[in-house]
């Protein structure tokens, strides 16, 4: 017999059984009866009729007690996402965050806006054929144009002033190295590109109905 | 549909309580009062060990087996044995050693006949052994108890039930072993 089978074999039961016959032995139920303390008997009583413990064993681990906060957690959730009035905010706070995260700044930048700092306005020198700017805005923070066409398409330029420090990720962006050895970087939204890059003080994006060399040839009249 | 569940079950552990100490107080008693010799501890162990099998009664399905009876035994000596330890310094008496718990029968078992039967082999390595061991061995493999409801049983943590059971697996493979050489 190996080692590991000891315990499990029919031996071992069988020796434990007869090891249980004699200990038993040795205690015959019959015989002279102790009388037992009144005190004892009280105590007996009082533990024999208290609730089992199992009762509060039902809530008492750890693991039962995350096991049933996950499921009110996953029952919550699934109350949440059938309810459209619930679910448009949920799903619209993570489309938000996304997108704002995915716009996040990364490069430090080394703008200076010491005094007598001025907001200059860089505009593209080229418009798109069939284009004209239909508006225009401009403060001490942004410039922006909006082109617009015949049939309705539209165009944005933006110029934007760059915080201190103010850092940019690209990570979710995809990088193209310009004619003009400038760093662009893009994304799609809806089929629609949105083009952008930025300098020491600024970032500049281009975005609506156009395709992306379009967007790159405005881009480079940027200057 | 719970709560009922779970009240029936109350008051059929509750029943089997009463049945179980109405059927063995007295055995439980005397095997406690062989070991203190005082009969309020003898009280205070019997006392003890049902303290300790409270919520694990259902187990013990068939009350007037041998099997529960011996379990009882087993715990209400354990107890018994820890009220002992604790009152030795104040008694100056000599300890309680595992030994001492060794059956009578041991010596008889020791027969080189039937040593080389496996099962008489193992009933001597059981009697042979530390008490505490034989008595988580028991718990484990006759009696089929978890790590959990041993601890409670014995009155010490679950880590101490499995470095015992670890270590009486060993000194039960080695007497085993050490019978009849090589296997």
């Amino acid at each position: 017999m190996k080692n590991n089978d000891i315990f499990n074999s029919d031996e071992f039961r069988e020796a434990c059984e007869e090891y249980c016959e004699k200990l038993a032995a040795e205690y015959p139920n019959d015989g002279k009866e102790h009388v037992f303390s009144e005190e004892f008997e009280n105590k007996m009583v009082e533990l024999l009729q208290a609730p089992p413990k199992r009762r509060f064993n039902i809530f008492n681990t750890v693991g039962k007690r995350v096991a049933v906060i996950l499921i009110v957690v996953a029952l919550s959730m699934t109350v949440m996402f059938s309810v459209k009035s619930l679910r448009i905010p949920v799903i619209e706070f993570f489309v938000k965050v996304y997108e704002e995260f995915t716009a996040l700044f990364v490069d430090d930048s080394k703008a200076d806006y010491s005094d007598g700092f001025v907001f200059e306005p860089k505009t593209p020198k080229i418009t798109l054929d069939g284009f004209e700017v239909m508006q225009e805005r401009k403060n001490e923070l942004i410039y922006q144009l909006e082109y617009i066409s015949a049939d309705g398409s539209r165009y944005y330029y933006k110029q934007n002033l760059l915080y201190q420090n103010q850092k940019i990720n690209v990570d979710q962006y995809n990088e193209i190295i310009g004619q003009d050895n400038r760093k662009y970087y893009y994304y799609i939204v809806d089929n629609k590109y949105n083009l952008i890059w930025y300098d020491n003080q600024y970032s500049y994006m281009i975005y609506g109905d156009i395709d992306k060399n379009e967007m790159l040839k405005i881009a480079k009249s940027v200057e | 549909m719970v709560v009922l569940y779970i009240s029936l079950l109350d008051d059929g552990e509750r029943q089997v309580s009463d049945r179980l100490y109405k059927e063995y107080r007295q055995v439980m008693f005397k095997a406690a009062y062989d070991i203190l010799k005082d009969a309020s501890l003898a009280e205070d162990a019997v006392h003890n060990a049902f303290e300790h099998i409270a919520g694990h009664l259902y187990k013990l399905s068939d009350i007037k087996s041998v099997g529960t009876k011996a379990y009882l035994l087993i715990v209400v000596k354990n107890d018994a044995k820890k009220i002992y330890n604790k009152r030795k310094p104040l008694q100056d008496c000599v300890d309680i050693t595992d030994n001492e718990y060794l059956l009578p029968e041991a010596e008889n078992t020791e027969n080189e006949v039937i040593k080389r039967l496996s099962k008489q082999r193992i009933f001597m390595c059981l009697s042979e052994m530390s008490p505490k061991y034989r008595d988580v061995l028991l718990m484990k493999y006759y009696f089929g108890h978890n790590d959990k409801v041993i601890a409670a049983a014995l009155g010490i943590n679950v880590d101490a039930v499995r470095k015992r059971l670890e270590r009486a697996r060993k000194e039960m493979t080695m007497k085993y072993r050490g019978d009849d050489g090589e296997e």
